[in-house]
């Protein structure tokens, strides 16, 4: 891809990760919040194409944009009487954490604006997914039983907090 | 002209403080966590753009990626189990209602 397509889908992605966003924090029916947050979440996706990672788009397609939405929906529609019309979005700290979020904002771009990057100029190599298979497989092997060993356990713990408990 | 490693940063900046917003705003405890979710994902663009533009031959950020997301999927079904017990005892789940245990 030339430098100035690469450019227009970055920013047409940027849209499309940013609106869906804000509608996530706004939206005063949380259902379509949810569905937003989908959009939001291929959106990422496509970033992560746009960097060269494309088994993590992949990742993120599957899990973020298929089983974690799903998840939330679900958990929408079983409390879905909570919406209505007349419900109040936001509690009362939504100016106070306007102003301390354009703060935050602010102070990333200003410290943005005085790092200096030390680009590396080397080529990413071609077989990236081999490269993060070997090193998952290597040097994080320890990790990754761990975190198999966390899904487990989040897993039962879920199920347990969520049943109906016994009379 | 080449897409920079700022761009990447600063996209990853704004919608980590979208999430942020969210998180302090929301009275919903699901919007909550769905803005917890945008935060991982500013997380992790700017782990992958690290990665991309600073040590292309180390993919440890790709790495770390997954890991967050792995750990993001554990924290989102144990906060939906949770949500949906308090929903299930308080017939509500607007996190300023919900002071049970708050001094």
């Amino acid at each position: 891809m030339d430098s100035l397509s690469q450019q227009i889908t970055f920013y047409a992605l940027a849209f499309f990760i940013i609106v869906p966003a804000v509608m996530v924090t706004r939206l005063r029916n949380i259902f379509y919040a949810g569905l937003c947050l989908i959009v939001c979440f291929m959106g990422v996706a496509g970033i992560y194409l746009l960097l060269n990672a494309e088994f993590l788009a992949a990742v993120q397609v599957l899990i973020y944009s298929g089983a974690i939405s799903i998840l939330i929906l679900f958990a929408i529609m079983m409390t879905h009487h909570l919406y209505s019309k007349s419900i109040v979005v936001s509690n009362e700290q939504k100016y106070a954490a306007l102003v301390l979020v354009v703060l935050l904002v602010s102070m990333i771009m200003v410290i943005l604006s005085v790092t200096t990057w030390n680009i590396s100029t080397e080529k990413q190599p071609s077989n990236v997914l081999q490269m993060v298979g070997s090193l998952l497989m290597k040097d994080y092997v320890l990790p990754f039983e761990v975190v198999s060993v966390l899904l487990l356990v989040s897993l039962v713990g879920a199920v347990i907090i969520a049943r109906k408990e016994e009379k | 002209m080449n897409l920079i490693l700022d761009q990447f940063l600063i996209l990853a900046a704004f919608l980590f403080c979208i999430g942020l917003y969210g998180v302090l705003t929301r009275r919903n405890a699901i919007g909550v966590l769905m803005s917890i979710e945008l935060m991982f994902n500013a997380v992790n663009i700017n782990l992958v753009a690290f990665s991309k533009y600073l040590a292309p031959l180390n993919l440890a950020g790709q790495v770390f990626a997954f890991f967050i997301i792995a750990v993001a999927a554990a924290e989102a079904a144990v906060g939906l189990a949770i949500i949906l017990s308090i929903y299930r005892n308080f017939k509500n789940i607007n996190v300023d209602d919900i002071n049970l245990m708050k001094w």
